[in-house]
């Protein structure tokens, strides 16, 4: 089983994703965190999340790319979290941007093979109306896009979290 | 408490007008008016305000809904970009969508307003 959690920021996905997982009942329960702590602020957002999540049974995997390298027990419940950091820390990382999207998606079927239920939550950042002067961030933007694309398609649920409430696009 | 949202320009003060009979003049765009008038448009500007005065939005905008709490807030959705590189846009959007969720939470209705049409995503029936 795969569900998709996107919206914008600060609009609870994270509480909603992690309370697919709780309400499951599945063990074990791994938490994929994608975010480079590089200052203050990140490391505020990463203890925030680390909190939110103490009590719900996750053990935590530190994953900023190459997530077709992770090993994870089958028949686990899976919250990877989330597609627009892996998607940049890969980009913009050693392996290059080229390919991107192909690695991506192969870690992700990996998992979803592998997993009982797998939770991705994506972000939508694509209605700021900005048009990016730099390519790489409209290039950026694009892959991200066509992988949150292709995981819907793949996703047995799609949710977009509005105000803390979840818009079913998929069920 | 009846909570309007969507992006720019979506005509989300006009749907509420055209829901309550109410006039221009009934609509509070501070938070001095906001405890008085039926309606705050704007929100996600009046969040900005308060926070380059070192005010505390959330806790100023649980207040309000405790001294209004018919009141209809309308509020632009700013979530949905790439992280913005200045510090204060960051602060800013994180603290609107904060808001959001608190006042979703309370609120008996809560709907996105999309090329004028609205999507009912907390309540039923009619506007009363």
């Amino acid at each position: 089983m795969l569900k998709l959690v996107t919206g914008g920021s600060s609009n609870g996905k994270s509480e909603y994703a992690e309370n697919i997982i709780v309400s499951s009942g599945i063990y074990p329960r791994f938490y994929i965190a994608t975010m480079e702590i590089y200052d203050e602020e990140s490391e505020k957002r990463v203890a925030k999340h680390r909190k939110a999540r103490a009590e719900k049974g996750f053990e935590t995997i530190e994953c900023r790319s190459g997530l077709l390298n992770l090993i994870i027990p089958e028949r686990s419940a899976v919250l990877l979290e989330c597609m627009s950091n892996l998607t940049a820390n890969e980009m913009f990382g050693n392996c290059g941007k080229d390919g991107v999207k192909e690695r991506i998606l192969k870690g992700a079927d990996m998992l979803f093979r592998r997993c009982a239920l797998l939770v991705i939550v994506t972000n939508e950042l694509f209605s700021d109306g900005i048009n990016y002067s730099d390519d790489l961030t409209q290039e950026y933007l694009n892959v991200l896009a066509e992988i949150n694309r292709e995981l819907a398609k793949r996703a047995d649920k799609v949710y977009e979290l509005v105000c803390n409430i979840p818009v079913i696009w998929k069920a | 408490m009846i909570l309007i949202i969507g992006g720019m320009a979506q005509g989300k003060l006009d749907y509420v007008l055209g829901q309550t009979g109410l006039s221009k003049n009934d609509v509070a765009r501070d938070m001095e008016n906001a405890k008085e008038r039926p309606v705050l448009y704007g929100l996600h500007d009046i969040i900005a305000k308060l926070l380059k005065d070192g005010r505390d939005p959330e806790r100023e905008i649980e207040e309000l809904i405790t001294v209004n709490p018919d009141i209809i807030v309308v509020c632009n959705e700013l979530g949905c970009g790439v992280v913005p590189i200045d510090p204060f846009e960051r602060l800013w959007r994180d603290c609107v969508g904060r808001v959001c969720c608190m006042l979703a939470l309370n609120a008996q209705r809560v709907e996105r307003v999309l090329c004028g049409l609205p999507l009912v995503l907390k309540g039923e029936g009619e506007w009363s």
